[in-house]
């Protein structure tokens, strides 16, 4: 909120230091906005927003940052008529209404249109300006009703469900049952809080008013702007709650700019809430990490015209200024002491560092995982959680995830409407952003997932890492680098229908598809960090291996594969026909060629009792060839 | 018969056939050629017999001189192709030059960050926690003395679930009191991870991003502001590698009491963009951790005490590394993330 010095002026006595008061509002109060010779803009968050965003308190908060005395705010007037408006309150509100007889609006005098127009308000007649001005004033909303248009009695009670009210915007709207409505015997005559009613209007023939001032209840007034999507500044100050204390002040300074019409006794249907006194241990101050003397405490205290007692050694009773709606707890009092001391005066002490660590145990999961992919040569990307409907459906066609997501009530754009159950979709964008900058492109990413699953929200962190590339082929090293991955983290894992399992869990998947990217191929696996974490925490029992005594022989045999023999029927098969002695068969290379792939493999022999003799070696390998080459493959060697 | 012009040309012949010269046969075809006992050099010195005894004299001088030139430089060639088969010389020609890389790939700078920014924690007692990010509107807001119709909430945009109050986090305060129902103080903890936002995305905005929150929770001891600003001392002085200087500044967060906003000294001397020309960058919000929470988390106040905080990581990053929009964090564009 803006405040005009020259209007400042009209509330504290003496002379503003300007640059002062912006050092001191920064370091003690609010954050500075903006700043001139003219005006300070302040931002005033929720919980100050009752008591200073209005020139009365914030002059307050000035005049104790300035050692400034504060003017006396004109609150006389005499009553002089007896005639008083009973109200039926029928919720709990803080209501006050007072009949004025014998008024006579106008247009408004110079300094009050020059108010308006600082705070962008256009000038109407002499009482609306007036109440917008307690408003800016005091922070207490005003409403004035033309009383020859009311039918009493007034009422203050929730709307009927579909009752219909016309606002002074000319506007219709349906109420329901949740909203707050002043009515008389016809129906509404304002939406509490928010808005006055176009039928008891206030114009320049009015003559008899009913001055309403109040304070509502927050969360009503905060759904019922909400749900009409009308916000004005009244509901805007009752959202943040309206002091009473404030309310009885305002009633009487209104009536200050009105002597000269017949004012009536005040209404009030309850009395004001006495503030609790608040029990401050002065002990406590050793939480700001400052030390203070208690004088400095009771100066501090009295600027505030907070009360204090001490009732008991260093044991206070502390009554605050009941304008303060934010000081409730001992926590309170020790903010206000640290700011108006100033934060700038406490000095940094170490703790003491010796405190048992630990970290989560899926960060060392992450770690291992993220530095085998990085060597694996993959980059990392973080992408956005969220996918939209036509990621859903290509997830749903493609077969990788047929599940329920958690789906976004209020998504800021289509594609962001789900959160992602994998991590497939923002790697797939980011593979095909990339390809055209990069001729391959290798990536990962680490985070969380989510899904549905018999109702629940299971929210899981995965590791995805993505290969898209030019050429098929590729895939036989995109496998290689799953084989390597799951070996330099240390867990056997088995591949069944494109599915990872560890230790019989299904933990993970592969995917490959030629047609998600322009003119290449996708190769994707994706695993769970807490299936990995799991396998972990099953410690393997390591034992001593003997190393070997006899040297060992190898032979290579290469062949193009003709059908789908998957790779365990040859594996078993050379172990079988080779028996004891093949102590390993080992990947060693391969190559394509109009499109069949050929594999070499080393089939390792050794013995454990003896050398062997080539010859023997070489009966067993024939043997092994002759029985492959029965199969649907095409020996080269 | 001119003699002179022979030797000239011979050298010519000579100087043309050694720079074609590339490997150490073709170097001794060039040797047999002209050093042989019939080589050219051998044959140029039959003009001897034929001349003049005072001519004799200068061709004697001017062969020589070409015998001498011709040998000098088979020799010298003879050593650099010696060399060449040095292997030690022929390591450090090697070495000299670019290899052919193993690709490495990058980490993201945010998990770079995170893992030096657990580090630092850990020096100083804070374990680092994993957390959630879809919470429920009791973990996010009215734990935290954010109530429900509340304008307090307006400061937290949010993106709801269709499921009947849950949300994504907001902040990762909201796992404040589900971590402090499952741990008893005294407590060191920290939580990094993504939080969402309801929000129009621009250079400064995101509607996913990541927070560091701390939270230090003593039994009966008092956590002091003191020992909280040294705390953010400590953890910039280390994250922006120079001495970090702090400015607390009185603030409003619900779930704290003081609360205040954090600040650190810009390195700039007069003003710059980051700093808005205002010397001090706002960092972190932080404060004593309100009684309503800790009893939320079924902590008596009158025992236990300590103080939150939390931080953005992404805006740290910016700073630290002049980074002018956020949104390249998420772009998932390979050319950022290798070129930090």
């Amino acid at each position: 909120m803006k405040f005009y010095f020259k209007i400042l002026k009209n509330y504290i006595d003496g002379k503003i230091d300007i640059i002062k008061l912006k050092k001191e509002i920064e370091e003690k109060s609010f954050e500075v906005e903006n700043f001139n010779k003219d005006f300070i803009e302040v931002d005033i968050l929720p919980n100050r927003f009752p008591d200073a965003a209005n020139f009365w308190g914030f002059s307050k908060e000035v005049s104790n940052l300035l050692n400034l005395k504060l003017k006396k705010l004109e609150i006389d007037f005499k009553e002089k008529i007896k005639e008083k408006i009973n109200v039926n309150v029928k919720v709990n509100s803080f209501y006050t209404l007072r009949l004025v007889r014998n008024v006579k609006n106008s247009n408004s005098r110079d300094w009050l249109t020059d108010v308006l127009r600082l705070y962008d308000q256009k000038s109407i007649n002499f009482l609306v300006d007036l109440s917008n001005f307690i408003m800016l004033e005091l922070g207490t909303p005003v409403h004035i009703f033309d009383f020859d248009k009311i039918k009493p009695p007034i009422q203050i009670r929730f709307a009927k469900k579909g009752e219909k009210f016309i606002g002074l915007d000319q506007k219709e709207y349906i109420l329901s049952s949740e909203d707050l409505v002043i009515a008389d015997s016809l129906g509404p005559i304002a939406l509490a809080g928010i808005l006055g009613g176009d039928r008891a209007r206030v114009d320049l023939n009015t003559k008899n008013i009913a001055i309403e001032i109040a304070s509502f209840p927050q969360d009503l007034i905060y759904r019922t702007q909400r749900k009409l999507k009308l916000f004005t500044e009244a509901g805007f100050r009752f959202e943040r709650t309206v002091p009473q204390s404030r309310v009885i002040l305002a009633a009487n300074r209104i009536c200050n700019f009105l002597k000269n019409f017949d004012i009536g006794p005040l209404f009030v249907n309850k009395k004001v809430e006495e503030p609790k006194e608040i029990v401050f241990n002065f002990k406590d101050i050793e939480y700001l990490g400052i030390k203070i003397k208690k004088d400095d405490f009771k100066k501090i205290m009295k600027k505030l015209k907070f009360e204090i007692n001490e009732f008991k050694k260093d044991v206070f009773l502390i009554k605050k200024d009941p304008d303060r709606q934010d000081i409730e707890i001992s926590e309170d009092i020790l903010d206000e002491i640290v700011r108006i001391y100033g934060y700038k005066k406490i000095k940094s002490k170490p703790i003491d560092p010796n405190f048992k660590v630990k970290n989560d145990p899926i960060y060392d999961v992450e770690n291992l995982i993220r530095e085998t992919a990085l060597f694996l040569g993959f980059d990392e990307v973080i992408t956005y959680s969220f996918i939209g409907d036509k990621d859903l459906d290509l997830l749903k066609n493609k077969k990788i995830f047929n599940g329920e997501c958690v789906e976004i009530l209020n998504p800021t754009r289509p594609e962001f409407k789900f959160f992602r159950p994998t991590l497939f979709i923002g790697l797939l964008r980011s593979s095909d952003l990339n390809l055209g900058y990069f001729n391959k492109v290798n990536i990962f990413e680490i985070g969380r997932v989510a899904y549905i699953e018999n109702g629940k929200i299971i929210q899981k962190i995965k590791f995805g890492a993505m290969q898209s590339s030019r050429t098929k082929e590729d895939l036989v090293l995109f496998k290689g680098k799953i084989d390597s991955f799951f070996e330099k983290i240390g867990l056997d894992f088995e591949i069944k229908d494109n599915l990872i399992y560890l230790n019989n869990k299904n933990a993970g998947f592969i995917f490959v598809d030629d047609n998600l990217i322009s003119n290449g191929s996708v190769f994707y696996f994706e695993i769970d960090l807490n299936d990995i974490l799991e396998n972990f925490e099953k410690e393997k029992e390591i034992k001593f291996v003997e190393i070997p005594k006899f040297p060992a022989t190898f032979r290579d045999i290469s062949f193009y594969i003709l059908s789908n023999i998957n790779y365990e029927t040859i594996e078993k098969l050379i172990y079988d026909v080779g028996g004891k002695i093949v102590e390993n068969v080992e990947f060693l290379d391969y190559f394509i060629k109009d499109g069949k792939i050929s594999y070499t493999l080393r089939i390792v022999f050794r013995s454990k009792e003896r050398t062997l003799k080539e010859e023997e070696v070489d009966k067993v390998f024939e043997e092994i060839k002759k029985e492959i080459s029965k199969l649907q493959v095409e020996l080269r060697s | 018969m001119n003699w002179e012009e022979d030797i000239k040309k011979l050298k010519i012949e000579f100087e043309e056939k050694l720079r074609k010269i590339k490997t150490k046969e073709e170097l001794d075809n060039v040797v047999l050629e002209f050093l042989k006992r019939k080589g050219k050099l051998a044959q140029l010195k039959n003009y001897f017999n034929l001349l003049k005894d005072e001519e004799k004299k200068i061709f004697g001088i001017k062969f020589n001189e070409l015998k001498n030139y011709i040998e000098k430089e088979i020799k010298r060639l003879n050593e650099s192709f010696k060399e060449t088969l040095d292997s030690k010389k022929f390591y450090n020609l090697i070495l000299s030059w670019p290899g052919k890389k193993q690709y490495i790939g990058s980490i993201h700078i945010l998990n770079r960050a995170k893992k030096e920014i657990i580090k630092i924690f850990n020096e100083i007692g804070f374990s680092a926690i994993d957390s959630p990010e879809i919470v429920n509107e009791y973990e996010n807001f009215d734990s935290l003395r954010i109530p429900k119709y509340h304008p307090a909430r307006d400061l937290w945009s949010t993106l709801w679930t269709t499921k009947k109050n849950i949300l994504l986090r907001t902040h990762t305060s909201a796992f404040q009191v589900p971590y402090l129902l499952k741990n008893l103080p005294p407590i060191r903890a920290i939580f990094i991870g993504k939080v969402y936002r309801y929000e129009a995305t621009d250079r400064r905005h995101e509607i996913q991003f990541n927070q560091i929150e701390g939270l230090y929770i003593d039994k009966e001891n008092k956590v002091t502001i003191s020992q909280l600003k040294w705390v953010f001392e400590y953890f910039f002085s280390r994250f922006f590698e120079r001495k970090a200087n702090v400015r607390l500044r009185p603030s409003y967060f619900p779930f704290v009491e003081p609360g205040f906003e954090v600040d650190l000294k810009c390195i700039c001397k007069k003003g710059c963009n980051i700093c808005s020309n205002t010397g001090f960058i706002e960092i972190a919000g932080a404060g004593k951790v309100h009684p309503y929470v800790l009893k939320q988390a079924k902590l008596d106040p009158r025992f236990y005490n300590g103080f939150a905080f939390g931080c953005g990581l992404e805006r740290i990053l910016m700073i630290k590394y002049n980074i002018p929009d956020i949104r390249y964090f998420l772009s998932g564009d390979l050319r950022f993330i290798k070129s930090i």
